[in-house]
């Protein structure tokens, strides 16, 4: 019946509704800043954030710090991901490596790693080599455990049928492993970007002389309200659309891959 | 009339497990012959050694003791080139369509076209009763017709020898009987040799040429029985009063007062 739309019952519904929050919320965001509710230094109004996007993206300024960011992600990302997911292969399939080896990444893993930047800065000083090993590190103890449950995914059972119709080694790392794994593998990609992101953002804020972490750091300490929004918001739009794009490929690979 | 010499050979077969105090009798002195175009079931009760048996007719682990031989060769690792292998669980691959999932055999022995394959693999299809559904996916089929593109799967070579491992366990007892006609107008059409293992007694009964009951602990073969029947086989012939007391003399073996 019609009463379906208030109880989120149907998926299109529950995208208007969404839609209809978000552009309250905006307009209430924009009313305050314009009838001055609350103090535009603290909250400026959003049509002067957006204004402040698209100058910040003509900014020469800021386009190299986006620059410096993202190259010392993708090259944390091509580093860690493989060298990550090639480790998880290595302790998924070798149990005894597994057992002796494991607890250790457990430990690793459970550990807050951003407690150690001090110590990676008195190590390798302030730089793109003391950020990339720090995010790098970051990185790694999660997408370990990405690459063990990748291979642990696919059943023995599936590896003895192709061993009964004449698979061979690289049969089974080329048909059976990865397409198997595939889901995953893009997980381990989609979680390799964002904390590789996190990590370098992070490194950056804290002590670097270049980068948008640095920036946004240096606006939220002069109070620079409207910068500091705008430069937030662009980074939000590009981790986003990563993150969502990865999931739904993700998605696609996994409703192929349905158990039964 | 010359017999034809057989086509498969097992000779004294025993297989242990373990070391030293631990070790184990799975399999104590199995002999068989198989002739072209025979259809042999194994029956037995749990833990008899069917599964282990048939992973050493198939080339998947060898026997402690003991040859088997195919066309006079012996068997010492997967032969998939005369023999096919049908699992207990199907074990079709997730990702792969159903077409995809019957050609897999193919492309592991690479010899023939993409659409060579394909076709033989249609072809394969249409035996087993299901030529509508090549695009589909396994989690999108019945337990029986996964089981039906196994068996298209384990064909798709034109073996010598079709080993079959309690194939229709997991199906309800009308699909079960259909799968009984499906498969017999099979074996009479392209002339397989087939060794079938089965905890059901009428299904043993029903589908061979000759029933061997296996006893456990350790696993040996007590008895083969001949089946009088002729073919084609009816489903009404389960009915039958010779049966029954085949079935009969049957359960005495495995499970009776005489049992051991």
């Amino acid at each position: 019946m019609k009463l379906n739309f208030l109880t989120f019952g149907d998926r299109g519904a529950a995208r208007l509704w969404r839609a209809a929050i978000i552009i309250a919320l905006f307009s209430l965001w924009e009313m305050a800043g314009r009838y001055h509710f609350l103090d535009n230094d603290i909250l400026p109004p959003l049509s002067r954030i957006f204004d402040m996007m698209l100058r910040l993206i003509n900014d020469r300024h800021f386009r190299y710090d986006a620059w410096i960011t993202l190259n010392e992600c993708l090259i944390t990302f091509a580093i860690v991901v493989p060298v990550g997911l090639v480790t998880g292969f290595i302790l998924g399939e070798n149990q005894r490596l597994h057992r002796h080896l494991g607890p250790i990444f457990q430990l690793a893993m459970t550990t807050p790693k951003s407690i150690f930047l001090p110590v990676f800065i008195l190590l390798f000083g302030i730089g793109i080599v003391e950020k990339i090993i720090f995010a790098s590190v970051l990185t790694y103890f999660i997408i370990v455990p990405t690459g063990i449950a990748a291979v642990q995914s696919l059943s023995p059972s599936l590896l003895m049928m192709a061993r009964s119709f004449g698979a061979t080694k690289t049969d089974i790392y080329l048909r059976l492993y990865i397409p198997a794994c595939l889901p995953l593998i893009i997980s381990a990609i989609r979680l390799g970007l964002i904390f590789s992101m996190h990590g370098i953002i992070f490194a950056e804020m804290y002590a670097s002389s270049e980068g948008i972490g640095r920036s946004i750091l240096a606006w939220g300490e002069s109070f620079d309200m409207v910068r500091l929004f705008a430069a937030v918001a662009l980074v939000m739009i590009i981790t986003i659309s990563l993150n969502e794009t990865l999931t739904w490929l993700e998605h696609i690979s996994r409703r192929q891959r349905l158990e039964y | 009339m010359i017999a034809s010499p057989p086509l498969l050979n097992a000779a004294h077969i025993s297989r242990y497990f373990g070391e030293g105090a631990e070790r184990f009798c799975a399999l104590d002195d199995i002999s068989l012959t198989l002739k072209q175009g025979q259809f042999i079931s194994i029956v037995g009760p749990s833990g008899c050694g069917k599964s282990t048996l048939m992973q050493m007719l198939g080339g998947l682990t060898q026997p402690t003791q003991g040859d088997i031989t195919i066309d006079g060769e012996r068997i010492d690792g997967p032969q998939p080139n005369k023999i096919g292998i049908v699992f207990q669980d199907a074990l079709l691959l997730p990702w792969k369509t159903a077409l995809e999932n019957i050609e897999f055999p193919l492309h592991l022995n690479k010899d023939g076209t993409k659409s060579d394959f394909r076709a033989r693999a249609q072809e394969a299809l249409d035996l087993v009763g299901l030529s509508d559904v090549g695009h589909r996916y396994p989690h999108e089929l019945s337990g029986g017709m996964r089981q039906r593109i196994a068996i298209a799967r384990g064909l798709i070579r034109n073996p010598k020898l079709l080993l079959m491992d309690e194939p229709f366990g997991a199906l309800d007892e009308q699909t079960r009987t259909r799968m009984w006609g499906e498969l017999l107008s099979i074996h009479a059409r392209s002339g397989t040799s087939i060794i079938f293992i089965t905890h059901s007694l009428l299904e043993a009964i029903y589908l061979a040429d000759d029933v061997m009951v296996m006893a456990a602990k350790p696993g040996r073969i007590i008895e083969t029985i001949q089946i009088d029947l002729p073919r084609p086989r009816e489903v009404h012939m389960i009915g039958s009063d010779y049966v029954g007391s085949l079935r009969n003399h049957i359960w005495d073996l495995i499970a009776g007062p005489t049992a051991r």
